[in-house]
């Protein structure tokens, strides 16, 4: 769910229907697919399958990481911006 | 440029116990629900053969994100409260660094399922005691008796509106996953 989406350089909306044009409006920015799910209130499942749609189109990037435990440096990262929140 | 990697931490307890006030008081944006379609296949006892009957039910999930910097962003996902619910969990918790489990002490029980299950996934999680003012002590001892949780498993006491305080519980399970992940590194 937290899987980054980004709009492909170069996609256009053009002949899309509304849902799937206001998915690639909203990933401009990176953004998960529970926030697309959630902005747009569509169901998860349902999100899950327009995104998949629109990568295979060659619209959108969806960038899958494996799901390995985090490393080391990462999670002390995680801690040291966790820390400066005041 | 990169899209920022993301790491997620799991607020996990029963119906009501503060899991959103959790994530709204430390999430950027206000906690945000996405909501999944789970189809419960149900057996009818007199039906023969595999006639099953289907029902969907719809769960909301609430979740907030914490950018850490332009590379690393921080979501945190509130599971859904009902224990019969435990089983979707493992979609969830795939690639998580750990989890913050809020227990009530008005409704001490409903915590069980959530803890059963963190110690079965071996997901690095801590016990989070939401309490005005993180003032319960001596009641820390009590809450780990109750639940049984192993000795391994850190239990604080935190208070879910405020930010600091659910930063530092944060803190908590992070520690617990740096743990996980140093031991994994070395192997």
């Amino acid at each position: 769910m937290e899987t980054q989406v980004t709009i492909h350089p170069g996609a256009s909306p053009a002949r899309l229907p509304p849902e799937k044009r206001a998915i690639l409006a909203l990933c401009v920015e990176p953004l998960s697919v529970a926030e697309i799910s959630a902005r747009l209130r569509m169901h998860l499942g349902v999100t899950r399958i327009l995104v998949g749609d629109l990568r295979a189109k060659g619209l959108l990037d969806v960038h899958v990481l494996d799901n390995a435990f985090p490393d080391p440096e990462t999670i002390l990262r995680v801690i040291r911006g966790l820390r400066a929140i005041s | 440029m990169p899209p920022p990697v993301p790491v997620k931490i799991i607020v996990a307890g029963g119906f009501g116990v503060g899991k959103t006030t959790t994530v709204g008081a430390i999430s950027e944006i206000s906690p945000l629900t996405t909501e999944a379609e789970m189809t419960l296949a149900s057996v009818g006892v007199d039906n023969p053969g595999p006639a099953f009957g289907k029902t969907t039910t719809t769960i909301a999930m609430d979740f907030g994100c914490v950018t850490i910097d332009r590379t690393l962003k921080l979501y945190l996902f509130g599971t859904p409260g009902q224990a019969r619910f435990t089983f979707m969990w493992d979609d969830l918790i795939r690639g998580a660094l750990g989890a913050l489990v809020v227990v009530d002490v008005s409704r001490i029980d409903e915590c069980y399922p959530a803890i059963d299950y963190f110690e079965r996934a071996d997901l690095p999680f801590v016990v989070g005691v939401n309490a005005f003012n993180g003032r319960l002590g001596y009641l820390l001892d009590e809450v780990r008796w109750a639940l049984a949780v192993r000795d391994d498993i850190p239990v604080i006491s935190f208070d879910a509106r405020f930010r600091g305080s659910v930063r530092d519980a944060l803190l908590v399970v992070l520690d617990q996953a740096l743990d996980r992940a140093l031991k994994m590194q070395s192997h």
